[in-house]
């Protein structure tokens, strides 16, 4: 456990070097923010209720889901586990007395949690503080809904390794990422409209995939939307999905290892 | 003019033609870029079977705003893929040898690299554009073609403006990150909706500072025949042109006041 800690020591201090591009980011994810909260006052202008969302209600959506949102865009685990198979760098990971997965997660959660302090938080204070928005129902609300940021992190996570991992086959994988995360991802998880708000035909499309457990699961826990057997159903829907991606993106990368020739270094 | 001209595809060409070296990987990028913007009009489309409108709008007039100000930057992003990065160029010393060359400092810079993949956002946004024309029921004559390219013409090159002015800023401050790319972004995501969504102070920002609106919502005003002028004289609609010389000027000075006092950091 000390030397996963150490890598995400070591991640969270990386982040800390680039300050002004950090400030700028949060600056301009409060001004995205914005918008979203405009366009959705706009909307409910005649309307009290939509789908169980009252104004107060979606309005906290969006800021939930759109602060979630930046575990998305901070991530980068794809791109750098495809830098280290350019660089070689592999291979010296591959030396550490280490599981390779277990150090990626460490770093990621390094960097994340930098996000989390320093610009997300921040940002749901900053949003509660103008637009008086609404508290979760009750403190079990709240530990639920951190164990489903957790979950819904795992399974970000593990989408992004399986995707960083197949570099090993195919050198470029910028166009998989895209279309994986700008694509489905956007389409699925909710991130820009709650999927009660979809057409049946595609909330049942976003059920059978995993990307609703990143954000929209999470986000409609706090809301209040899940309650009960639902609740627990979602949860476990999260957890079932976390780790049979974990399972798979190590099975991925055992294959790709096997396979590997480094050469030179 | 003739000699910049064959100039810029000259050096421009070199750089393309470097590009294409990694069909593959280009052809991805293009392919991305096409399936994001129709994802992100797919969720518009989303939204508004549950909402009919915003504020009055609908979604293919929403679309229609969306795909004018998405060309325009499109265009705006094939010219100046250069500028997102510049402080590049400051930090790694390569503004001194540009300030070297022949040529006008910016044409140089500018014709550098030319990204091509933007051509395929511009197509897709064209489409989209296209699309929501006819949805929004926009009956065609030569007047309306017209103005239609002339805004778009003038959208870039208000967008242009600002990319220019935000790139500048790094000739003080040595490292700039992606502000010019960040600032353009979030400008052209809000004037994506009617900016009568705003609260009036967003409202006096997108016209008068960071006057997107002049560029998208404005002239959009007269070709969906609508009224909102949200107290804004009604001669907003034809103020592109105006606002897209005065801020081409105004950067340009900007950037050439900038270079007059830039001191190389030495590397």
């Amino acid at each position: 456990m000390r030397k996963y800690l150490a890598f995400s020591t070591k991640a969270f201090q990386r982040t800390l070097t680039y300050r002004f591009e950090l400030w700028m980011e949060l600056a301009i994810n409060v001004l995205f923010m914005l918008i979203y909260v405009y366009l959705w006052k706009a909307l409910y202008t005649d309307r009290t209720s939509v789908e169980g969302y009252d104004l107060n209600g979606i309005l906290t959506y969006i800021v939930i889901s759109q602060t979630l949102l930046t575990f998305v865009f901070t991530l980068r685990i794809a791109r750098m586990i495809q830098a280290k198979i350019r660089a070689g760098e592999v291979a010296t990971d591959l030396m550490k007395p280490v599981d390779f997965q277990m150090m990626t997660l460490a770093t990621a959660v390094g960097t994340s949690i930098h996000t989390l302090l320093f610009n997300m938080l921040p940002k749901i204070v900053l949003f509660y503080v103008i637009f008086k928005l609404s508290l979760p129902p009750s403190f079990l609300t709240v530990a639920l809904f951190i164990l489903s940021v957790v979950l819904g992190y795992v399974i970000l996570f593990s989408i992004e390794f399986i995707i960083g991992v197949l570099a090993f086959w195919l050198i470029e994988i910028y166009g998989i990422y895209a279309l994986v995360i700008w694509g489905l991802h956007m389409l699925f998880s909710g991130y820009f409209l709650p999927l009660e708000f979809y057409p049946a035909f595609l909330s049942k499309v976003a059920e059978v995939l995993p990307f609703r457990a990143i954000i929209y699961i999470p986000t409609a826990l706090y809301s209040g939307q899940l309650a009960g057997s639902n609740l627990v159903l979602s949860l476990l829907i999260q957890l079932a999905w976390a780790i049979v991606l974990m399972a798979l993106g190590r099975i991925c990368y055992r294959a790709a290892f096997r396979k590997l020739v480094v050469q030179g270094g | 003019m003739r000699r910049y001209l064959k100039l810029y595809f000259l050096l421009a060409g070199a750089y393309v033609r470097s590009r294409f070296q990694y069909r593959l990987s280009f052809g991805l990028r293009c392919v991305t870029i096409a399936v994001s913007e129709a994802c992100l009009v797919g969720l518009l489309g989303v939204l508004f079977t549950k909402f009919r409108a915003v504020n009055g709008w609908t979604l293919a007039e929403v679309v229609f705003l969306y795909g004018l100000g998405n060309l325009a930057y499109s265009l705006m992003r094939i010219v100046a893929s250069q500028l997102d990065d510049f402080d590049r160029y400051i930090l790694q010393g390569d503004l001194d040898s540009v300030l070297t060359k022949p040529l006008p400092p910016l044409f140089y810079v500018l014709s550098s690299r030319v990204e091509l993949h933007h051509v395929a956002r511009a197509l897709t946004s064209v489409v989209i554009f296209i699309l929501a024309l006819n949805f929004a029921q926009i009956r065609w004559s030569l007047g309306v073609a017209v103005f239609t390219v002339t805004t778009v013409v003038c959208a870039a090159a208000i967008m242009f403006a600002l990319v220019l002015v935000s790139a500048t800023v790094a000739l003080w401050t040595t490292k700039s990150g992606k502000l010019s790319d960040l600032l353009i972004t979030a400008t052209k995501e809000s004037a994506t909706f009617p900016i009568s969504i705003y609260p009036l102070a967003v409202r006096l920002v997108l016209t008068f500072i960071l006057p997107v609106a002049f560029a998208t919502y404005y002239p959009a005003l007269r070709l969906l025949q609508k009224e909102e002028f949200l107290g804004m004289p009604e001669a907003f609609q034809f103020g592109a042109p105006i606002v897209a010389l005065v801020m081409l000027g105004v950067s340009y000075l900007f950037w050439y006041y900038g270079l007059r006092r830039y001191q190389s950091t030495g590397t």
